[in-house]
């Protein structure tokens, strides 16, 4: 039986844990703060007097203040614009509360309700496949009766509700995946075992990625992480990892060589090489270069210590749409390298809370949910900080939790409810 | 799987790491480039904006506002701002519509023609600030923020997704103001008229007092401090400040009226003017002159018909070639048609004209005053003791003159001669020849002496600009000769403006202290706290009050039974002076009548001075003073109780009708003046107390210094002074101004 304990709880109580049989593990309303929980091998099941279900308000309170901060931003970015646009200067602030809002009691009501995450496997994961099926059926939808914006169809609108159908599809591809490898245990190492995991996600790779390259991207991470994680295999992974790695560092100079050598100047027609060709040489392609070279001023310009909040000046109208994936540069003007280092270690502490709840699960479809959701938060956070610093080309590619957009703060939301339900099943 | 689960979480965090010492690495590296480059995108997304001061308000002297300056707005149009909406990423893809959203809000909401705003925004694309519209007020503006916001959020909120990329966007309003007058041409020359940016006045105080009405503008401006951080600065604009003039309103009011209704009346004449002032201080309580102009709209025109525009477009196209065309040969009048088509000439001349209907004609217009000098010339005989209140003189009718090349015989105004006359009667009767006398007795010297005494030949220094030089147009001790002196004294062959001589009348009215005139009394900071006072300013004394006083005397007579019986005003006594000057070329017979007067005759407050500058009848029939007279009755019939002057008879004024003002002969014209008839009714007008009757009514003498032929010759003493028409040859008064002196024809001095 698996246990988490607390930091403050210490060592002694470790030891006094298995002297006398008892859990000791002393949550104190959530309030303790974790400096580093150990996994403890547990006492005799049986000596178990009480067993309660444990909590993660660690997990929780870290949400809501990245949530938090995360509002703070997006008020001071956008105030000017939403002003401008909108003529208050608190619409995206103000939606962005409503929203998220919600989305944390969803996810407090999913981790603590009736709802267990186990559900899933019933039926030889009928469940899970229903909720497959149905993020497939969104999807399709979408491309038949979705809503246009920005030239590309991302968003469909059911019961009076806008939402990007891609949000609830990572849940329900993390889903079908976690259960598939619960369901095969070490034999997922098996071709014909794993190969059904690229089955499912395939489907859904496909659809998103016609619609949007980056997140199709960011749903084969997901599955290539999840499967990772579930196999023996390292070389081959490694490998990939590698090869990633150098297409990210060694592109950018290869494109700008081939772009100058072979003289283009003109501007493809695909938005996807656009942005990639002003990636790649922004000093011809400056249109398509104009967000990110703003955002690199704007990162640029906070140096260490930033000019302190609300006094960012690229925030009136030198980036446009500046609450959305360019959220991080406005951070990085306003607050600095510290402010930077600051929001990043949040989300490594967010993300090791996550890993904590996957190696503790109480079941692999528990660990493998976990480490979905941390593949996809932590995939999302890298690609947009990539993004912001031009690392990578311009994805569109939202900072979770921080980033104005309705559709992925509910459904980022919604994904740590099961996180925090996989770890509220956790016995202790 | 832990293992894996660990180095997964391991290399994310390392991700994590790697992308934090980027952005060090960018911090660190490029902080200063990168503040730069914002800071200078920065500032030129940022303009400074000044901020408009308000022009001072002008009041009259009872608070009523005559000039204000309203805040308005104007609409400017930014179409870079929405490009830059429309396509944020240029070039990139198009995330909003703004221009066509915002074309159709404001053609729905101004009623601008959509085609003209579209031409505007698509034409200077990059331009972030067209002046579209002037004059906006602040409610409409109010109203379209409002409406625009709302259509905003219609769209935002939309269902459908294409109405939802409208925007209304890309326009906004600079503050300004603009110049009203809330009456129109009320004492347009006084207060004149500013440009509508409010810096610069033409005419009257506007112009006079332009730099007390103008503040200085403000500025809006952001700068970026040593932490980079943006800094709006406002530095506020200093508003102008406030004039509170002299004029009184009502007097002004009355004033024009009685002008326009002269103007528009029987006779009419080419203009007329009147000055009301308070003779006690130099304030000026009216201005005003048949020329009017609306101050609200002061470019057009006027009233000038299409012939004189014409002939204004011919003298100006003349000057206009010979500035454009400076080697060749000028043009004459004649040959302007060869080189100007008809429109031309019009557009010149509607230019000239606009000029002239803007000219203030009570200080730069000057003219010959005719008889309202006299008392001048009696008052330095008088305060040299060279004449006493007793000297006789006898007026045959005319005084014969000559230089050995010329000669003249100058009339009096009564061709048949006025007999024996005293001094009194000189001023009572208009007598000429008592004051070529007098003038002959002072010499040119005491003469000249007086005139500048009074202020003629120089500036008064009133208040308001173009006040007309008349330093050219009189003579000086040493070029004035003898026929010079003889016309000066009755007003002839020298040049003044009204402004002086009503402030010459108001020296000898209020005792003998000349005040500059002027029409500020108060200068008020914006806030409306008193920052300057004007005091009088007393230039000089002129003669002493025992002169004043027999002055007063006279003029009261005049009034009450001398030339100036038209000016009654029932229920007051009052006093003025005649003057019926014949303007040049003499051959012309055009003729300028004037009524300088004052209320209440023993205590001197109100002056007016009425001159109607050739009245539109032919001849000798124009040379009538009581036109001005008349006009003086009934402006200081209502101007007196306005002014808080009541009658002294305690009489109603609604009582009087204006018949009784009148001499009988008034009702049909002057005509009959010289008639037997109408002489004899005079006569029996004239047989009041006090007034010095040389004949009696069947033309028989009283005195025994008359002959008979001479008496029998003698006209009745006039209630009017007026020219009789002659026949004779050399019967003219001579052209002489200063200039015919130069260019040699002129008399030489004895």
């Amino acid at each position: 039986m698996p246990g988490i304990r607390t930091g403050n709880v210490n060592t002694d109580v470790r030891a006094g844990a298995g002297a006398k049989g008892t859990t000791a593990v002393r949550l104190r309303n959530g309030k303790t703060v974790v400096k580093g929980a150990g996994v403890v091998e547990a006492p005799h099941a049986g000596a178990v007097k009480r067993q309660r279900n444990y909590y993660d308000f660690s997990l929780l309170s870290t949400l809501i203040f990245i949530f938090a901060i995360g509002l703070l931003v997006i008020y001071s970015s956008s105030q000017y614009l939403a002003a401008q646009e909108h003529g208050s200067a608190s619409y995206y602030f103000s939606r962005q509360l409503l929203i998220g809002g919600l989305g944390i009691v969803v996810a407090i009501a999913v981790s603590v309700l009736p709802f267990n995450y186990k559900w899933l496997k019933t039926g030889n994961g009928f469940v899970a496949k229903i909720v497959y099926a149905g993020v497939l059926g969104l999807l399709l939808l979408t491309q038949v009766m979705g809503i246009a914006s920005h030239g590309k169809t991302r968003w469909i609108e059911i019961g009076g509700v806008t939402f990007q159908p891609t949000e609830p599809a990572k849940i329900g591809l993390i889903c079908i995946i976690a259960y598939v490898i619960s369901k095969y245990g070490p034999e997922i190492n098996k071709w014909k075992n794993w190969k059904q995991v690229v089955l499912w996600t395939l489907p859904i790779a496909v659809l998103i990625g016609s619609q949007n390259i980056s997140s199709g991207f960011i749903v084969i991470m997901i599955a290539a992480i999840m499967l990772f994680v579930a196999m023996d295999n390292y070389k081959v992974f490694m490998g990939l990892l590698a090869l990633f790695l150098g297409a990210v560092l060694g592109l950018k100079p290869l494109l700008h060589q081939i772009i100058l050598t072979a003289g283009i100047t003109e501007r493809p027609e695909h938005y996807a090489l656009r942005r990639v060709f002003g990636w790649a040489a922004p000093e011809i392609f400056t249109t398509d270069a104009y967000q990110t070279q703003q955002a690199i001023y704007a990162i640029g310009s906070g140096g260490i210590f930033g000019h302190g909040l609300g006094d960012s000046l690229q925030k009136y109208g030198a980036i446009p749409e500046v609450q959305n994936d360019m959220i991080f540069s406005i951070v990085c003007e306003e607050f600095g390298f510290i402010g930077a280092m600051a929001i990043i270690i949040i989300y490594m502490y967010l993300l090791y809370r996550i890993y904590k709840i996957a190696v503790n699960a109480e079941d692999l479809l528990g660990s493998m949910l976990c480490t979905g959701v941390m593949a996809h938060i932590g995939m999302q956070v890298a690609l947009n900080i990539a993004v912001v610093t031009g690392i990578i080309p311009n994805t569109g590619v939202t900072l979770p939790f921080i980033s104005y957009g309705g559709s992925a703060v509910f459904f980022t939301m919604c994904e740590m409810g099961l996180v925090l339900n996989v770890a509220h099943k956790i016995k202790v | 799987m832990k293992n894996k689960l660990s180095v997964a979480y391991g290399i994310i965090a390392l991700a994590l790491f790697a992308l934090a010492a980027h952005i060090f690495f960018i911090q660190n590296n490029n902080s200063d480039e990168y503040n730069k480059r914002i800071m200078s995108q920065r500032q030129s997304r940022y303009e400074s904006r000044t901020l408009a001061y308000r022009r001072g308000d002008i009041y009259d002297r009872n608070g009523t506002r005559l000039a204000s300056s309203e805040k308005v707005y104007i609409m400017i149009l930014d179409p870079s701002q929405m490009n830059q909406a429309e396509y944020p990423t240029e070039g990139g893809e198009k995330v909003r519509n703004v221009i066509e959203p915002t074309i159709q809000a404001l053609s729905e909401f101004f009623g601008f023609d959509p085609e003209d705003l579209r031409k505007q925004i698509t034409e200077h694309p990059d331009s972030a600030y067209i002046r579209y519209k002037r004059d906006i007020s602040y409610t409409d503006k109010q109203d379209f923020e409002a409406y625009a916001a709302e259509l905003n959020s219609q769209y935002a909120a939309s269902d459908d997704a294409t109405v939802r990329m409208n925007r209304v966007d890309g326009v906004w309003f600079e503050e300004t103001y603009k110049r009203v007058y809330p009456y129109g041409s009320l004492a347009c020359n006084v207060i004149g008229f500013s440009s509508s940016d409010g810096t610069v006045g033409t005419g009257g105080v506007e112009q006079y007092y332009n730099s007390t009405l103008i503040g200085t503008n403000g500025r809006e401006y952001g700068y970026l401090d040593d932490e980079a951080d943006l800094e709006k600065v406002i530095r506020p604009a200093t508003d102008g400040d406030n004039l509170v003039l002299t004029i009184d309103s009502t007097v002004q009011n009355i004033v024009e009226k009685y002008l326009d209704e002269w103007k528009n009346g029987d006779i009419g004449s080419k203009s007329a003017a009147c000055i009301v002032m308070n003779v006690k201080n130099g304030e000026i309580l009216g201005m005003a002159s048949t020329r009017t102009f609306d101050l609200n709209d002061p470019y057009t025109p006027g009233d000038f018909t299409e012939e004189e525009i014409y002939e204004y477009g011919i003298d100006e196209a003349v000057s206009d070639y010979r500035l454009k065309h400076p080697d060749l040969e000028p043009i004459t009048s004649a040959q302007v048609p060869e080189y100007y088509s008809h429109d031309e000439i019009m557009e010149l001349g509607e230019t000239i004209a606009m000029y002239q209907n803007w000219r203030n004609l009570t200080i730069s217009d000057t003219f010959e005053p005719g008889s309202t000098q006299k008392i001048f010339t009696v008052a330095g005989a008088l305060e040299e003791n060279i004449i006493s209140e007793n000297t006789s003189f006898d007026c045959t009718g005319n005084v014969r003159l000559s230089d050995g090349v010329n000669s003249w015989r100058i009339n009096c105004v009564n061709r048949n001669g006025h007999g024996i006359l005293d001094v009194k009667g000189g001023i009572t009767q208009s007598c000429n020849v008592v004051m070529m006398n007098i003038g002959f007795a002072e010499g040119s010297e005491t003469f000249m002496k007086y005139e500048r005494i009074f202020g003629f030949g120089g500036y008064t220094g009133i208040d308001l600009p173009a006040e007309a030089n008349t330093l050219e147009l009189g003579f000086t001790t040493d070029s004035i000769g003898r026929t010079q002196l003889a016309t000066n004294t009755f007003g002839q062959n020298y040049n003044c403006t009204m402004i002086q001589m009503a402030a010459a009348y108001a020296s000898v009215l209020n005792g003998g202290y000349y005040y500059k005139p002027h029409v500020v009394k108060q200068i008020l900071s914006a806030d409306g706290a008193l920052k300057e006072d004007v005091q009088p300013l007393l230039v000089r004394e002129t003669v002493s009050s025992s002169t004043c006083d027999f002055i007063k005397d006279a003029l009261v007579e005049t009034v009450e039974s001398g030339t100036g019986s038209a000016a009654k005003v029932p229920g007051y006594t009052v006093g003025g002076k005649t003057g019926t000057a014949q303007k040049q070329p003499r051959s012309d017979k055009t003729y300028v009548v004037s009524f300088c007067g004052y209320a209440p005759a023993d205590d001197p407050t109100i002056l007016c001075y009425v001159v109607i500058d050739e009245p539109a009848l032919p001849g000798e029939e124009a040379a009538h003073s009581s036109f001005a007279s008349e006009i003086f009755s009934k402006i200081m019939s209502e101007v007196l109780p306005a002014m808080n002057i009541y009658p002294e008879d305690g009489s109603e004024i609604e009582a009087m009708t204006p018949d009784t003002l009148l001499p009988e002969d008034e009702g049909d014209g002057m005509v009959a003046m010289g008639s037997a008839a109408a002489a004899g009714e005079e006569g029996t007008e004239a047989e009041t107390e006090g007034v010095q009757i040389l004949t009696n009514n069947n033309g028989e003498p009283v005195s025994e210094t008359i002959t008979p032929e001479e008496a029998a010759a003698a006209s009745p003493p006039a209630t009017e002074e007026y020219i009789q028409g002659t026949d004779e040859e050399g019967g003219e008064l001579p052209d002489l101004l200063p200039d015919d002196i130069e260019a040699g024809v002129a008399p030489q001095p004895e």
